[in-house]
């Protein structure tokens, strides 16, 4: 994730991505999450959530004659978008043209060519970069249809999509998060129903001569490993997230989440560096690894006709302590460009691939569960055992920070997995370093 | 009688083209003033607000007003935009300053030979002196414009930005930057605990530009050598095989690295394990992942030297190593008197350009080990960080850009020094003696 | 004699021995992209080195969900342009400075030295605005203008090459009443033919697989071109285009080998004949 940030920062030098491709986390690619429950009482519930749950909207913006639209969106959404954009062309006049840039990447670009008048109309960002964005003057808020999206969307979609100035900006999409799949040949619901049980479960069933493995996840991400923290009661700033001042990675939960990970060495024999997502991935795809955690927007290729086994999923479990992990969520959603010629037409455009007729083709067509309430009772939706495991976990995950100084955790944090998986340091004193690290880089920032 | 040439020099300064045409060069005189004239609207029409935009950086900041329920983006100045924008202008005006100076000194040259009671050349006779006399002018001019505006002018900015507070919190279109003086540059020097990091970094950047230009260039040597003797059969199909490298994508074949020198889970170790070894920790050992730097960077970087050599090779004269045959020289003699200074001698410019490139080689240490592993004793670098990544994680990834430019600042000025010093003292620099 | 044809052969039986062992140093890491690309699945990471399931999928992939030919097209037309004028500047500037003395020429040969050694993220940003203004966003030709830009840098090669060049084969042809011009296209040109060649191949393969500027200058995909294309690939966090990657990068190093292997001869038989005949 720190290698993600740094990516998101300049795309000049986005050839670092090919290294960091592997790096799982919340950008890109396009799957979903039901969601329509999560209200997770730490996520970012900033400044204005109006909580009157408005009517929908009953007219439309009028959007602006002869107007074309360019949308960003990732690969993976090319199909439905376009689909959504000749819908939108027969009923409204109104070209739609998609160009595949995804979230990692829209923001530096839109930076660069929103001014230049080249950029698109409407792009896909995730949440945690909104606060830049709307410090950089590049989003329009989502004014005309805000009372719609407060009532139709799950709050913890609708609060990460606020900035912290109070104003709504995104219409959101989907949110992500990960949690554990399990290879059904290999492992029983219940080698899952805590991590002691995991652990039994691991050491009995590793073998590292044969690369057989019982869990792995990408251990030099804090994307991952702060589930484990937030979890425990640490956290990244006060009072939601919006604190800079207030950094809680080094208090007593911290470092007991942090210990409780440095715990599961003994049964995950490997070095931070070399268990990438790549591998871990290609072990699991091959049936040689039992538990992989990962994200939502494995949905697509876990399944059995292309694995050939059957794939289960479970929210994390509860540590020896009691408590369960607590993993990061992310929203992604389409915001509007200060600098489109045609705003009206773009507001209309994403209202209208937020729908929830839109919302069911999305699913049909690239698996992504829109963030919509009520999605999850769809009977589509209700009987996929994965996409409920999701729904599980939504009721338990913290949106990631979002305000600009975010970027010096994602930086701090990278150094310490390291240290306390491959070197055995000392956990409290790793992330008290980390932390003034932080406090450093925040400074300097000033 | 001395008078033609003053004349014609102040017509000339004043109005491009005048002193021409009063050395009666009519043709060219007219198209001086001809583009004189537009030169002179040009800057007219964009000086005040060149000037204005490369001090000010912007006045006004784009905001949003709301309208009903509707928010109104107002544009407001785009510092950056304007900055380069003024920046193009300044060049231009310096560019014609140039012109300018050039034409007054050419009617003084035209002045002086009517002075002397010579005769000047006519526009044909012009036309065709230029390729002969001015033929190395001729020709470096358009490379030079070029090089001007693509390489010099974005330099030029990036050390402007090291002087403003452009950040990821003064980040334009939506915030202005404005000029801050050398207040990054002090901020950066007052973390003092910086220094033991910097050193560090500093001292394996140095030994692995060393080590990756030594590497690859006695690697492309030898294998060069090898296979140009005399008796190996399948020369060519060699050659192909050992340019593969080269031609691969490079940020490809990292990625592909990065999984064979996977410890744990990858393909070499894997290997070496069946015959009974077992391998380093490739990426996560600090010294085994500088190694496998070093390895990989060999492997890119072989084939280049390899071509290059042999390319010198074949330049060099037969009937010197007959010459010393017939005197019963030793292959190694051959070597160290022949071989070897022929091909430094076309080579160490190239050595030093790739020592500083190695310097500031970002692609090799990013995408194979990221810097890593880690070191806790370093502020926010890892054992194979050089100063260049340091650098990118240390600035860009917090999105400073200012302090960004105030170390590539001083990283440029230690690789220019260091590589003019010693670029100046190689014979191809020196070599004077091949006058026209 | 013989201790002298022994001691040639052992010394020839060694050299096979290294090259063959250069020989798989060398193309391993190629060989595991190839098969890569014939590996059945989405990810690049595999324990074995051969397919445990081959097949053909990725390729075609390459051709349906992507607009490949289309980039192919354009990446091959960039490169080879660029290729063209950044030869052409550098053969120029390299002879200019070898070969002609003039005022500031130090001056000048050691800026464009270090030019090249400016290390900067921030470049960049002023040469998208130069484009913006020149309107060339989301042209090739600012791609190629850019590229040739640059290359009067790279002089220093060209004239180390033509120092070792004899002035003598020159001043015989200026005798017969050569021009300047003459002498360049005449003279030196066929007597450089490895340097073009290795120019040309720097330059072609530098070009064809650049992916930073080419992304920040051209956004619809009709007008991408293949490096951008296939870095898009993998750029996204959660990639699972791995092998379809590396299936389209063995079809980007292929025109590269190619073209090596084309003008490998020219290497090898250029320059010695053309000094003998001088």
């Amino acid at each position: 994730m720190k290698l993600n940030k740094s990516l998101a920062m300049i795309s000049a030098l986005s050839l670092m991505a090919a290294s960091l491709a592997a790096c799982s986390g919340n950008n890109g690619k396009g799957n979903a999450s039901p969601s329509a429950s999560a209200a997770s009482p730490s996520a970012s519930a900033s400044a204005s959530a109006p909580s009157e749950s408005a009517s929908p909207e009953a007219t439309d913006i009028e959007p602006e004659a002869g107007a074309k639209l360019v949308v960003w969106a990732a690969q993976e959404q090319k199909d439905f978008l376009e689909t959504m954009g000749k819908e939108f062309e027969a009923k409204y006049g109104i070209k739609v043209e998609f160009q595949k840039v995804g979230s990692a990447d829209a923001l530096n670009k839109i930076v660069k060519d929103g001014p230049a008048g080249v950029g698109a109309d409407l792009f896909m960002l995730a949440h945690d970069q909104l606060n830049r964005a709307v410090q950089a003057g590049v989003v329009l808020p989502n004014d005309f249809y805000a009372e719609d999206t407060q009532a139709n969307f799950a709050k913890t979609a609708v609060d990460a999509v606020t900035a912290t100035d109070g104003i709504l900006y995104g219409y959101p999409r989907n949110i992500e998060t990960y949690l554990l799949f399990y290879n059904k040949n290999l492992a029983k619901a219940e080698d899952l129903a805590s991590w002691d049980a995991i652990k039994a479960f691991s050491k009995a069933y590793n073998v590292p001569a044969e690369k057989k493995f019982g869990i792995m996840w990408k251990l030099d991400d804090s994307y991952f490993n702060y589930a484990f923290m937030g979890g425990n009661g640490g956290y990244v700033f006060g009072n939601n997230n919006t604190d800079p001042t207030d950094i809680g990675l080094n208090n007593e939960g911290s470092v007991e989440g942090l210990k409780f990970m440095q715990s599961m060495k003994e049964v995950m024999p490997f070095k931070v560096a070399d268990a990438t997502p790549d591998v871990k991935t290609d072990l699991f795809q091959k049936g040689k690894l039992a538990i992989d955690m990962d994200g939502i927007w494995q949905l697509g290729s876990f399944t059995k006709e292309k694995l050939g086994f059957d794939v289960g999923a479970v929210p994390l479990p509860p540590m020896p302590n009691g408590k369960s992990p607590k993993p990061f969520a992310g929203v992604q959603a389409y915001f509007v460009s200060q600098f489109s010629q045609y705003p009206n037409a773009a507001k209309l455009f994403a209202h209208y691939v937020s729908s929830q007729d839109a919302a069911i083709k999305m699913y049909q067509m690239s698996g992504v569960v829109s963030a919509r309430n009520g999605l999850d009772q769809d009977p589509a939706l209700k009987d996929n055992e994965l996409v409920a495991a999701f729904v599980e976990q939504f009721k338990n995950v913290e949106a990631m920070p979002s305000i600009a100084e975010t970027a010096s955790f994602w930086t701090a944090m990278g150094a310490v997995y390291p240290q306390i998986w491959d070197n055995n340091a000392d956990v409290k004193a790793t992330l008290d370093k980390a932390v003034s690290d932080m406090k450093t880089l925040i400074q300097q920032a000033k | 009688m001395r008078q033609h040439r003053i004349t014609a020099a102040t017509l000339s300064a004043v109005f491009m083209g005048l002193g021409q045409i009063y050395n009666r060069q009519y043709v060219k005189g007219s198209a001086f003033a001809a583009f004189y004239a537009f030169a002179v609207y040009f800057t007219i029409a964009n000086w005040h607000h060149a000037i204005w935009g490369i001090t000010t950086l912007g006045e006004t900041q784009q905001k949003l007003v709301l309208v009903g329920k509707i928010y109104k983006p107002v544009k407001g100045d785009h510092s950056i935009f304007l900055m380069i924008e003024g920046l193009i202008m300044l060049f231009i005006f310096a560019l014609f300053a140039y012109l300018l100076v050039m034409n007054a000194i050419d009617a003084y040259r035209g002045g002086k030979l009517r002075d002397e009671g010579k005769k000047l050349n006519n526009i044909k006779q012009t036309l065709r002196y230029i390729p002969d006399k001015k033929f190395a002018h001729l020709i470096i001019t358009i490379p030079l414009v070029f090089v001007f505006f693509f390489s010099v002018l974005p330099i030029i900015f990036s050390v402007m930005i090291a002087f403003t507070n452009y950040n990821n919190t003064h980040e334009p279109p939506g915030k202005l930057v404005d000029w801050q003086g050398f207040r990054a540059f002090k901020d950066l020097f007052s973390l003092s605990q910086w220094a033991h990091t910097f050193f560090g970094v500093f001292t394996w950047t140095m030994t692995w530009a060393v080590l990756s230009t030594f590497t690859t260039f006695f690697g492309g040597f030898a294998v060069a050598l090898l296979v140009q003797q005399k008796g190996i059969r399948f020369k060519s199909f060699f050659r192909a095989i050992y340019m593969v490298p080269f031609a691969i994508p490079a940020f490809l074949s990292l990625l592909i690295m990065r999984n064979l020198f996977n410890a744990q889970f990858g393909p070499i170790n894997s290997t070496l394990l069946k015959f009974g070894i077992v391998g380093p920790e490739w990426l996560s050992d600090p010294f085994w992942a500088k190694a496998t730097i070093v390895i990989v960077n060999l492997w890119l970087g072989f084939p280049l030297s390899m071509l290059l050599i042999i390319g010198i090779l074949t330049t060099i004269p037969r009937d010197l190593y007959e010459a010393s045959e017939v005197d019963g020289a030793s292959a190694f003699y051959k070597f160290r008197k022949i071989t070897f200074p022929s091909v430094m001698f076309s080579l160490s410019p190239i050595l030093i350009g790739q020592f500083a490139g190695n310097i500031n080689n970002f692609n090799v240490i990013f995408l194979l080990s990221g810097g890593g592993p880690t070191n806790s004793e370093y502020q926010f670098a890892g054992h194979t960080d050089i100063l260049i990544t340091w650098l990118y994680s240390l600035s860009i990834t917090n999105g400073r850009y200012n302090f960004a430019a105030v170390i590539s600042i001083f990283l440029f000025i230690i690789i220019a020094l260091f590589a003019l010093f010693s670029f100046r003292r190689t014979r191809s620099f020196r070599e004077d003696d091949l006058l026209r | 004699m013989s201790g002298y044809r022994f001691r040639k052969n052992a010394w020839l039986t060694v050299s096979y021995v290294l090259l063959i062992l250069i020989a798989v140093f060398t193309i391993y890491p190629a060989l595991w992209i190839v098969l890569s690309s014939f590996r059945a699945g989405t990810s690049l990471f595999s324990e074995t080195l051969i397919p445990e399931k081959w097949t053909v999928i990725h390729y075609k992939e390459l051709f349906e969900k992507f607009q490949f030919g289309r980039w192919y097209m354009n990446s091959l037309k960039i490169s080879l342009t660029t290729m063209v004028l950044s030869v052409f500047f550098q053969l120029l500037t390299g002879y200019a400075f070898s070969r002609f003395r003039f005022k500031s020429r130090k001056s000048i040969m050691s800026g464009l030295f270090i030019i090249g050694l400016f290390p900067s993220f921030l470049s960049l940003t002023a040469v998208y605005v130069l484009l913006l203004n020149m309107k060339l966003l989301n042209t090739h030709t600012a791609l190629i203008m850019v590229s040739s830009a640059g290359a009067a840098v790279g002089y220093l090669l060209v004239k180390g090459y033509f120092d070792t060049i004899p002035k003598s084969l020159e001043e015989a042809a200026i005798i017969d009443g050569a021009s300047n011009w003459g002498v360049f296209v005449r003279i030196l040109l066929p007597l450089s033919r490895p340097l073009v060649v290795y120019m040309a191949v720097t330059s072609f393969a530098g070009t064809f697989s650049e992916f930073i500027f080419a992304q920040t200058v051209l956004r619809t995909e009709a007008k991408q071109t293949l490096a951008v294309g296939l870095f898009n690939m993998v750029n996204t966090q959660t990639s699972t285009e791995f092998t379809v990657f590396a299936a389209g990068s063995v079809l980007v190093s292929i025109p590269v080998v190619v073209i090596f292997i084309i003008f490998q001869r020219l290497l090898v038989e250029g320059l010695t004949a053309g000094a003998d005949k001088g």
